[in-house]
């Protein structure tokens, strides 16, 4: 009870804390230019940027939503950066995160290789591709990459509403092709005392809905943590625990493929990217200490409400309608 | 039982290290005979009866296992415990083909390593010895790798705690008053018979105490908490911990998150 009640405070005082950061840089965001802020020393929107993901760090962690997901749409709707720039920066984001997380990840025999590899084969090939369809899209209006973007928020926050993950899915039957790769496993389950045998079905169709997931990621330069969640979870049947650490691992492989091509063309900007990563970083870091101490399911919530704004925004910004200032 | 007088022959050629074992054993409440040679402890072993004899393995004139296979011609009953400097292989296994009850017995330095690699994070530990101080100690130090033991100051209370807890390892002192390490190691994987166990021979043997020592040095060379380096691998270790955890909470996964970032907490 007392927990769930500093729980809320916490909740509240971030959401404020949110509020009243991303209000003004919205207002500046509707006024001036795409880059530079004007009269503003250079270090103003770095600062504000690093404060901003910091916040969002810790946001992401305990909302259980990933940091990349949330980032893009937030800083394309409430900074006056480009869009690439903001896309570029936010696969590096979500590449730091999953490349701080995934040694600790194997190590601890938690992500999965051969159900990691040949997802990523699939995955980042498309995300490749779905990288130079974003620039391309981009060079031709960048309304079109950002109402796309809107789209896309939308159905996100809808997914992170509507999917109810499953800790243990019950596989009856593998399938062909998830025995011929050899996925499936065992791990020690420490509250149960038991050992978890697991195997995947429907592999065929999970591995085609990475292609899809592949496009996106590198379409939008947005992790793809919530969509590779749901497939290796709910449609492949690998438990949540496998699911996550795997999912977690696999971006680290996905996105840096989409990276690459961000970066050649000159998208990644160091002072963009270098406050973003950090701040994330450091609030996730902050945000796993909270998490020990309570987890409050409202913020997860209030990140999903945010994302459903941001995704609004971004429609209404790409559609040029001005509904939402 | 008359456990509190039984006989103990103590052999060995190092007359301090022989003296201060016997003034120990004297003190647990055994009826201590010595023998600085192998020749010597037959002898006494012909004309009176022995419960258990500790034998060195290095003596001029005769081999400590020598002595032992001949102790046992004199009375098989005969408990006995080879003392050994610094471990052998062979000489443990030949030592374990000699009596099978020895057969738990595991090498210290072979527990110290375990101990070592061993996330005791999520082992419940139960420590078992008549030595009040030697068993908080050992506590103190498993307590340093972030593991609340379980302790016993004898068998009774022991095999209570294993009956009221799923314990996964059981640290037992081998010569307590009441009951034989081995005995309540036998017991104890009676009552679980998926229990690792350890059992820890000679009081304050001189030479234990010195293997320990030089294997403790070794093990805080490993977590060496005052060096600067160690310090730096500590937070590298931790910083580790956090991103991996931080990453499966933003999967979605909170419990494992929670799971990794504090093991302890349930």
């Amino acid at each position: 009870m007392n927990n769930i009640s500093i729980g809320r405070t916490k909740g509240f005082l971030l959401s404020i804390l949110i509020l009243i950061l991303t209000h003004p840089v919205s207002a500046f965001a509707a006024d001036q230019a795409m880059l530079g802020g004007g009269d503003k020393p250079w270090w103003f929107w770095p600062l504000i940027l690093f404060v901003f993901c910091f916040i969002l760090g810790i946001l992401a962690v305990m909302a259980g939503v990933g940091g990349g997901v949330l980032y893009v749409p937030l800083v394309s709707g409430f900074f006056p950066f480009h869009i690439d720039f903001v896309r570029g920066v936010g696969l590096m984001v979500a590449l730091a995160g999953a490349l701080a997380a995934g040694p600790g990840l194997l190590r601890r025999n938690l992500a999965n290789l051969r159900l990691a590899l040949p997802v990523a084969l699939i995955a980042s090939t498309f995300s490749i591709l779905g990288a130079m369809l974003g620039l391309y899209l981009s060079a031709l209006n960048p309304d079109i990459i950002q109402t796309c973007l809107g789209a896309t928020i939308i159905g996100i926050a809808a997914l992170l509403i509507f999917s109810k993950n499953s800790e243990k899915p019950v596989v009856t039957k593998q399938d062909a092709i998830g025995m011929a790769l050899g996925l499936g496993g065992v791990y020690w389950d420490e509250g149960a005392r038991e050992n978890v045998e697991w195997k995947t079905h429907r592999t065929l169709l999970g591995l085609f809905m990475f292609i899809l997931i592949g496009l996106i990621a590198g379409m939008f330069g947005l992790g793809a943590g919530w969509a590779n969640v749901p497939v290796l979870n709910l449609l492949m049947g690998a438990p949540l625990k496998v699911s996550v650490a795997t999912s977690k691992f696999l971006l680290s492989i996905t996105d840096t493929s989409a990276a690459w091509i961000y970066m050649n063309r000159g998208c990644v900007i160091p002072l963009i990217g270098v406050p973003s990563i950090v701040g994330l970083m450091l609030g996730s870091l902050v945000g796993v200490k909270v998490l020990a101490i309570a987890k409050p399911k409202m913020i997860r919530y209030f990140v999903i409400v945010v994302l459903l704004f941001a995704g609004l925004k971004a429609m209404d910004k790409g559609l040029g309608l001005g509904l939402l200032g | 039982m008359t456990k509190n007088k039984q006989t103990l022959l103590l052999v060995d050629d190092n007359k301090t290290f022989l003296e201060s074992l016997a003034r120990r054993a004297e003190l647990k409440g055994f009826n201590v005979l010595t023998a600085e040679s192998g020749e010597e402890a037959l002898k006494l072993a012909a004309a009176q009866h022995i419960d258990i004899a500790a034998v060195d393995q290095q003596m001029p004139g005769m081999e400590g296992l020598v002595v032992i296979t001949k102790l046992k011609g004199i009375n098989s009953e005969i408990k006995t415990l080879l003392l050994t400097g610094h471990g052998d292989d062979k000489l443990k296994e030949a030592t374990r083909a000699l009596d099978s009850a020895y057969f738990d017995k595991e090498d210290i330095s072979g527990f110290w390593d375990f101990l070592a690699n061993l996330s005791l994070g999520k082992v419940n530990i139960l420590l078992v010895d008549d030595n009040p101080k030697f068993l908080e100690t050992l506590a103190d130090r498993i307590r340093l790798r972030g593991n609340e033991p379980l302790t016993a100051l004898n068998a009774t209370e022991a095999m209570a705690i294993m009956e009221s807890n799923r314990i996964q390892l059981a640290i037992v002192d081998q010569r307590m008053p009441d009951m034989e390490g081995l005995e309540l190691i036998t017991r104890l994987k009676k009552i679980d018979p998926s229990v690792k166990t350890m059992l820890l021979t000679g009081h304050g043997d001189e030479k234990l105490k010195e293997a320990t020592q030089a294997l403790n040095t070794s093990y805080f060379e490993k977590d060496d908490m005052g060096s600067f380096w160690g310090f730096f691998r500590q937070i590298l270790n931790s910083l580790e911990t956090s991103m991996a955890a931080a990453g499966m909470a933003e999967g979605g996964d909170h419990k494992d998150a929670i799971k990794l970032e504090d093991p302890n907490k349930e």
